[in-house]
């Protein structure tokens, strides 16, 4: 097992405490962890921090805004029956070939980052 | 996290099975919204605006968990209003060294403001309204990041995926957010004292 240095356990602590490293960096942290006092102390203050965050709860949406937001979908509901149908379906066949266009254009771009042989979640262990 | 999907009933319309499937996240939605645009107004139009364009994309919908395809749709109304409002800032910010020029008054307080918008999630005190605070100071890409993580309890999986980005990308965004917080926490504790004195 590799000895963990500092300033890359600063980087993957949140993720250590998130339990979202992959085993074998998971073992280094925690290994990391048991020597390095300023590195447990900062883990302390993560760990601290998320209880905190978590605490908050929610920012809580307004009773009514749901009420509104149906409201809205009914006049919408509305606007698409009143159209002919054949107008509707010529709306969605043109929105599905943008996004078969545009899928399509990117596709050599996704191609070349994936083949990179150093894809960064296997590099730094993080879980898949 | 993942809802199953209810069992589609042939006599329900479009709309009531978007309803069905879409509304018991409004929640989730509401916050994520809320703490992107930090201004309650704003979050309430983003919604309907989010919710409208999902009904109407809805048919392109396909799975059993409408959940990440709701959220990002969301996201990305809230980080085109975002984007609207800084363009609209730096238009009046023009405007307003103009208008200064001619009349001596400052015509910038039309336009939301972000320090001012922030001001809506800071009600109350203690150590909450200190946390909300230095939550609505960080900039809105690592605000998003703890937001989805420590308020929704997403994994990073899903994160990636909601956010269009590497895993590892996350990572680095969170670990990015959490010290950031960390020093406007200490910052903010910091004038505190230096204000009680």
């Amino acid at each position: 097992m590799r000895a963990m240095r500092c300033d890359s356990a600063a980087e993957l602590i949140g993720a250590y405490i998130d339990q979202e490293l992959a085993p074998e960096a998971r073992r280094e942290m925690a290994a990391h962890l048991e020597t390095c006092p300023a590195c447990a102390a900062l883990a302390d203050d993560i760990r601290h921090m998320s209880g905190k965050l978590a605490a908050l709860g929610r920012a809580l949406a307004p009773e009514d805004l749901e009420g509104r937001v149906r409201a809205r979908l009914a006049i919408a509901e509305a606007e698409i029956m009143d159209r002919p149908r054949l107008a509707v379906w010529g709306e969605r066949l043109a929105q599905s070939h943008f996004a078969l266009v545009r899928e399509v254009a990117h596709l050599p771009l996704s191609a070349r980052f994936f083949a990179r042989p150093h894809f960064p979640a296997r590099r730094i262990g993080i879980k898949h | 996290m993942n809802a199953a999907r209810p069992a589609s009933d042939n006599s329900m319309t479009e709309r009531a099975r978007f309803e069905q499937l879409a509304l018991p996240h409004m929640d989730a939605a509401y916050n994520l919204a809320f703490w992107l645009l930090r201004h309650r107004a704003d979050a309430e139009d983003a919604m309907q605006d989010a919710y409208l364009r999902a009904y109407r994309s809805f048919h392109d919908f396909r799975g059993d968990d409408i959940r990440p395809w709701l959220m990002k749709i969301v996201r990305n109304v809230a980080f085109r209003r975002l984007s609207d409002r800084k363009r609209a800032r730096n238009v009046i910010s023009f405007d307003a060294a103009l208008f200064d020029r001619q009349s001596g008054e400052a015509a910038v307080w039309q336009v939301p403001d972000d320090s001012a918008s922030a001001e809506e999630v800071v009600i109350g005190s203690g150590e909450q309204a200190t946390l909300r605070r230095a939550l609505s100071e960080l900039a809105p890409i690592f605000r998003e990041a703890i937001v989805l993580r420590e308020l929704e309890a997403m994994s990073y999986r899903e994160i990636a995926d909601l956010t269009s980005v590497p895993i590892g990308t996350v990572m680095s965004r969170l670990a990015r957010a959490r010290a950031e917080l960390r020093k406007i926490l200490t910052r903010i504790e910091t004038e505190d004292e230096s204000n009680a004195m």
